[in-house]
């Protein structure tokens, strides 16, 4: 009996041989699964991390560089292929990325549109190839392709709470973008001196009301709406009246207020002191790098730095307490050289403030939007 | 057989302390494995942290009025900033959001393009994530450049 019982103890014993190597061939392998998840899982969290903020910043780049012509998406690829943000710990530029454009978040996605006329939308995407190191003994797989994707866009604002200069634009057509305003079209951004004692000045002939003619851009329509709400109350200024805060205005953009469609701004238009604006307005003026073009197509196709470009309010004055704000608008400052006097030149107080429309406004860029609802846009991540 | 002999054959049979050996060869494996996988674990989420916050810091200065006239920005624009990264708000908050990171560590490089401020780089350098077992330094990384979309404001 005792001899048989050493017999099978023996046997299981023998058995048993090996069993250490097959459990640890298992945990070893378990073990390069955890291994692969804290390493190469946790890698792979860093670089859809560093691939998304590439996306991220390259979609805003070239949502901002959009204005609803085919240079603007030429300017929006450029910004994307600008994009310095780097993935694998900073250390490797992405080289891959493909940016699509559309009218809406819905699409359809083109890499070329053209014409480009309301493509205010740009979408990125990127994917960086991921090499793994543990994750293979359990998948037959080296490389992980690790895929971002960005959508930014120019949204529109119905309200700017900074960034607009104290000068209007008139309109009495409330039709967005444009509200009428012909891009290349020269308007009165600070009226001339109103007489309401000059010959044959009436509401039908609005051009024999002022000291100087008004800019030519301005529709018949225009012009007799701001003779007979304005007259001589106010100028479609609506600064303040200290030389220092009136630099601040134009050239900071700070606003004495918020500025929301529908507003009526009758209460704060004045007059304004005609001789402290030119000298500020020639100042931001002579910020930009172009000074030489007076055309709105000429400035833009040329380098400039967005300094000339002055965002307004698009008004309509309805009744002499009444003047509403219908939409935005950015216009291109007339300049005669380096350093520019060409408003300093025109500042009798006769004279108008004119300027050329440039299109719709879009904070922060360097040139016109792409259009949107109330001629105020904003880039933003939309997805 | 020499006696030697025989008593080397019997060692050689003797299974006595296999287990200690073993375990002492395994269980260093196994702490160096979980070292390892902590150490590197940690790292990363800590890396993943700052990268986020990094993102966020250039992301609000890519907004918010420059008020300088040169690439050097004003002090309270690069202490909002640097403020964003460590505690998510433009002001000074209750901790950082990993332990050590000061605005020291923080990093703004402002780029002008023909005159006007076009991007905003924030990173991190000189610091340290301590995984306890190990110390990774960083430097100039996490870096984030997004273009600048807000109003400059020279005076």
């Amino acid at each position: 009996m005792h001899r048989k019982s050493r017999t099978i103890a023996g046997r299981r014993k023998g058995r048993e041989r090996g069993f250490v190597l097959v459990t640890m061939a298992v945990a070893a392998i378990a073990l390069i699964g955890v291994l692969g998840l804290a390493v190469d899982l946790g890698h792979m969290f860093i670089a859809k991390n560093e691939t998304q903020a590439y996306c991220d910043s390259a979609a805003l780049a070239a949502a901002l560089a959009l204005d609803g012509t085919t240079s603007g998406i030429i300017n929006a690829k450029a910004a994307v292929g600008n994009s310095t943000n780097a993935w694998n710990f900073s250390n490797t530029a992405i080289n891959n990325s493909a940016v699509t454009f559309a009218t809406s978040i819905n699409g359809p996605w083109d890499s070329n549109p053209s014409p480009a006329a309301g493509y205010a939308f740009a979408r990125v995407s990127a994917t960086v190839p991921m090499q793994l190191y543990f994750i293979p003994v359990l998948v037959a797989q080296t490389v992980a392709n690790v895929a971002s994707m960005a959508t930014a866009a120019q949204v529109a604002l119905t309200s700017v709470p900074r960034g607009l200069a104290p000068y209007t634009a008139v309109s009495t057509n409330n039709t967005p973008p444009d509200f009428g305003l012909v891009v290349g079209s020269s308007y009165d951004i600070h009226w001339p001196q109103f007489n309401s004692h000059r010959t044959g000045c009436d509401s039908a002939h609005p051009d024999n009301c002022f000291n100087w003619p008004p800019c030519p851009g301005d529709t018949p329509a225009s012009k007799t709406a701001v003779v007979a709400n304005w007259g001589d109350s106010n100028s479609g200024f609506w600064g303040s009246d200290s030389n220092s805060i009136i630099k601040q205005e134009v050239l900071d953009l700070i606003q004495v207020q918020g500025m929301a469609i529908g507003d009526n701004i009758a209460p704060i238009l004045t007059n304004g002191t005609k001789q402290s604006e030119a000298s500020i307005l020639d100042e931001r003026v002579s910020q930009d790098v172009n000074t030489s073009d007076n055309t709105v197509s000429g400035y833009l196709a040329a380098t400039h730095n967005g300094r000339r470009l002055l965002a307004v309010p698009v008004v309509d004055p309805t009744s002499p307490s009444t003047t509403t704000v219908i939409g935005y608008g950015v216009f291109l400052l007339y300049a005669d050289g380096q350093p520019s006097h060409y408003y300093k030149s025109n500042a009798t107080g006769n004279e108008p403030y004119c300027a050329l429309y440039a299109g719709t406004y879009n904070i922060g860029g360097t040139g016109p939007g792409a259009g949107g609802a109330t001629g105020a846009t904003r880039v933003k991540l939309v997805q | 057989m020499k006696p030697w002999l025989r008593k080397a054959a019997k060692l050689a049979r003797d299974r006595a302390g296999n287990a200690m050996i073993e375990f002492a060869i395994g269980s260093g494996i196994l702490v160096m494995a979980f070292v390892g996988t902590f150490q590197f674990g940690y790292t990363f989420l800590q890396y993943n942290n700052l990268e986020n916050a990094v993102a966020r810091g250039a992301r609000y200065a890519s907004l918010i009025p420059y008020d300088s006239i040169s690439t050097i920005p004003s002090g309270a624009f690069s202490s909002a900033v640097k403020n964003m990264v460590l505690y998510g708000s433009s002001t000074v908050g209750a901790s950082p959001a990993l332990p050590g990171l000061t605005t020291s560590n923080v990093n703004l490089t402002v780029t002008f393009m023909n005159g006007v401020p076009s991007a905003m780089t924030v990173s991190v350098s000189g610091y340290s994530i301590d995984s306890i077992f190990a110390t990774s330094t960083l430097t100039n990384k996490p870096k984030i450049t997004y273009a600048y979309q807000g109003i400059w404001t020279p005076i």
